[in-house]
């Protein structure tokens, strides 16, 4: 264990060292653990009240809390399962090629993992318990949930180490088992009744001990899976992990994104449609030769993947309906766009500048970027909605248009690259109310003059994409002296 | 000819595969001690792969390596007697070149109370002084080459990894840099260093390996390969050339 301390303090000075120079760094930060401690209250407000109501459907707090660590520790297996044993790149050059014993490496990535959950998930946990104790609904389950958070991250590692070692004969099955107990708290939620199978999964026993209702069986499964996990644990931790380790924990510093963008596109290449299409340099003018490689660009490098975690979310931890849900939809793929844009197409800008014709690349990429969006956002509206959805499509084109003008805008004239937490941050607040700003004075004309919302649509885009278009130009065209 | 253990490095007929790609098509390759050895070959012949293998970040599909007489299979401690050196080496940007150095020194076994002196002797080889207390996101590509290479060198090892050490550098740094590895192998240490700089090689290496294809060429001092290729007075330009076209007649002939 002699390099546990060593690993740990890197790392978490490899991440959070932007803070020690960057004020902008650390109010992000500070923001996002203010917003979580607000979250936080939140849930301790549903534990105290007992539960609360979703979609129809009724949810003890038992089962929310075994939801939520059931999402944990399925969120982080599946990345493990995907991606073997993470690390950064200077652990893959400087600590892979040091003396350090894999069980150093591992047990060290398990207490900065633990830390980063803390960042993230700390706030909200300490405030869900201060309100929940103060109301005197509950015992604290803040020590609980931290525990837990050890368990699920072991439970990730021993499938990153199966995936790292190449074990799939052990890993598929094991997954898949996995998968089946730790499921169940969602067949808790529809009402199906699971008796003592449920104390298979630890997020069960674990939310049985939060809530203070405990059974003598669950305690024995609980004895039983964390001495099977610590063996587990124990005896992988002694194979090698260091063959082939991927870059996948991208820090707050300017790293190279291409492992995540690779997998993108690799997954990409699966739609055979994508192989035949292919950019006609010699038929187009500028502005549309780059509205379509804007609409390639979109398709090859995976962002309607990449936004699915961003939907999903949408479609089920923020139940949005009505107007705000095309809307958000539109916002979700647009962050994609805006994101994969930054990482893939950013920083070979300087080749499209060197163009006599600058301006219509501009042009191009708010175009195509925006009908791209559109077009999807349209068609999962309709996919959820109905033709109904048809009625939406001035906010969808407005948020389409104002959220992807807004990312890139931002990206290009303040994002310097030097703390991707900080740039990824604002971009997506600011592409939020870009798109909040656009849709507005759509909604005045739909309450007050509801019969001009169509007729008043068309000129009111064309204005939008114009301001978007002459923001996102002039300032960098200006900067190089075309 | 020494045996196997005699070598600081002892590779024989090694393999590696990318999926259905051939990386390394049974490459043999030894360094002695006291010897700077030189891969030369062109982009994809397969150095890197070759470096990642010894330093134990890829796995390999066939044939023996030997490090410092040690095998390398499941096994972490003659880690401690290599300096690696990677191509792109890329740096945690809000470290400060000191702390930077520090971790490496106590991650490769150099105790506590050792760092300071270690940090105080890499940066008067590489000239990084002015700049220890300096933040690497700051730090230009030179500079950040030599910070890489002084992480290669602080817990002193007894062979050097180097791929491409000398990317970036500019020629007043680079020569004090030469005199860093000729000081190192006149004092029993070996280097393997990758490039495909043919004039680094020549006038830098003791010995050198060409390879091409994931095939040895031809490996040997220059006169050794002069004879091999059968020139006489010829630079190693034109010998790795000459042998670059013969492996590439041969191969379009089983092709054929």
């Amino acid at each position: 264990m002699g390099h546990v301390g060593v690993l740990l303090s890197l790392r978490l000075k490899e991440y959070f060292g932007s803070l020690r120079v960057s004020r902008t760094s650390l109010m992000v930060m500070l923001g996002i653990v203010f917003s979580m401690f607000v979250i936080g209250g939140g849930l301790g407000y549903v534990v105290a009240r007992g539960g609360f109501v979703y979609w129809g459907l009724s949810i003890s707090r038992e089962v929310l809390l075994s939801s939520l660590l059931s999402f944990i520790t399925i969120f982080l297996s599946f990345y493990s399962v995907l991606n073997g044993v993470g690390g950064s790149l200077t652990d893959i050059n400087y600590v892979a090629s040091s003396p350090v014993s894999p069980r150093d490496y591992l047990v060290s990535d398990m207490l900065f993992q633990w830390a980063m959950l803390n960042v993230f998930i700390g706030p909200a946990l300490a405030s869900a318990t201060i309100y929940t104790y103060l109301v005197g609904a509950g015992d604290p389950f803040l020590l609980l949930m931290e525990a837990y958070m050890f368990v699920a991250i072991g439970i990730s590692q021993v499938f990153g180490v199966l995936k790292q070692v190449d074990r799939r004969e052990v890993l598929a099955p094991l997954f898949l088992a996995f998968l089946a107990a730790y499921l169940t708290p969602a067949l808790e939620i529809v009402g199906i009744e699971l008796g003592y199978l449920r104390v298979l999964a630890l997020p069960n026993v674990f939310a049985e001990l939060m809530v203070g209702r405990v059974q003598p069986i669950s305690i024995a499964s609980l004895t039983l899976q964390l001495a099977v996990l610590t063996a587990c644990y124990l005896r992988l931790s002694n194979l090698n992990i260091y063959y082939n380790l991927k870059p996948t924990l991208v820090g707050f510093a300017p790293i190279s994104y291409m492992p995540q963008l690779e997998r993108y596109r690799r997954l990409t290449r699966l739609l055979p449609l994508l192989r035949f299409v292919e950019l006609d340099t010699e038929r187009f003018g500028s502005f549309t030769l780059s509205l379509l490689k804007e609409l390639l660009r979109n398709l090859r490098s995976g962002v309607l993947l990449a936004s699915v975690p961003f939907m999903l979310y949408v479609v089920f931890l923020v139940p949005v309906r009505g107007r705000a849900f095309p809307v958000f939809i539109s916002l979700s793929i647009a962050i994609a766009s805006v994101e994969l844009w930054r990482f893939a197409e950013k920083p070979a800008l300087w080749s499209f500048l060197q163009s006599p014709d600058a301006r219509s690349y501009f042009a191009g990429l708010i175009a195509g970027s925006a009908l791209f969006i559109f077009a999807l956002s349209l068609l999962i509206d309709l996919l959820m909605v109905g033709v109904e959805g048809l009625r939406l499509i001035p906010y969808i084109a407005a948020s389409s248009i104002a959220s992807s003008g807004g990312g890139i805008y931002y990206q290009l004239r303040f994002a310097k690259g030097r703390n991707q937490l900080a740039d990824a941050f604002i971009s997506m607040t600011l592409m939020g109310l870009s798109s909040l700003a656009a849709i507005i004075p759509l909604r005045l004309i739909e309450v007050y003059m509801p019969v001009l919302l169509f007729p008043v649509s068309p000129p009111y885009l064309l204005l939008v994409f114009l301001a978007f278009y002459s923001k996102c130009s002039r300032g960098v065209v200006r900067d190089i002296g075309l | 000819m020494g045996s196997e253990g005699d070598y600081a490095i002892f590779v024989e007929g090694l393999v590696k595969r990318y999926g259905d790609v051939e990386a390394l098509r049974g490459l043999d390759l030894r360094v002695r001690w006291g010897e700077l050895h030189g891969l030369l070959g062109p982009n994809g012949a397969g150095k890197t792969t070759t470096l990642k293998i010894l330093v134990g970040l890829l796995r390999r599909n066939g044939g023996r390596v030997l490090v410092a007489g040690s095998s390398i299979d499941e096994c972490y401690d003659y880690k401690a007697f290599i300096g690696y050196l990677p191509e792109n080496p890329s740096l945690p940007e809000y470290l400060m070149v000191k702390e930077f150095l520090g971790y490496v020194a106590r991650l490769r076994g150099v105790p506590k109370e050792g760092v300071g002196d270690r940090i105080e002797w890499v940066s008067s080889l590489f000239g990084l002084e002015d700049v220890l207390n300096t933040f690497i996101y700051t730090l230009s590509r030179g500079y950040r080459q030599r910070v890489a290479l002084a992480s290669a060198l602080i817990h002193r090892p007894r062979i050097l990894i180097l791929d491409e050490p000398l990317a970036n550098i500019d020629p007043l740094a680079q020569y004090g840099i030469k005199k860093v590895f000729r000081e190192f192998v006149s004092n029993g240490g070996a280097i393997l260093m990758s490039t495909h700089m043919v004039d680094t090689a020549e006038k830098l290496c003791d010995t050198i390996t060409l390879i091409y294809r994931g095939v040895g060429l031809a490996s040997g001092t220059l006169d050794e390969l002069r004879l091999k290729a059968g020139f006489k007075d010829a630079g190693l330009e034109e010998i790795f050339i000459a042998l670059m076209r013969r492996a590439g007649d041969v191969s379009n002939a089983q092709k054929g």
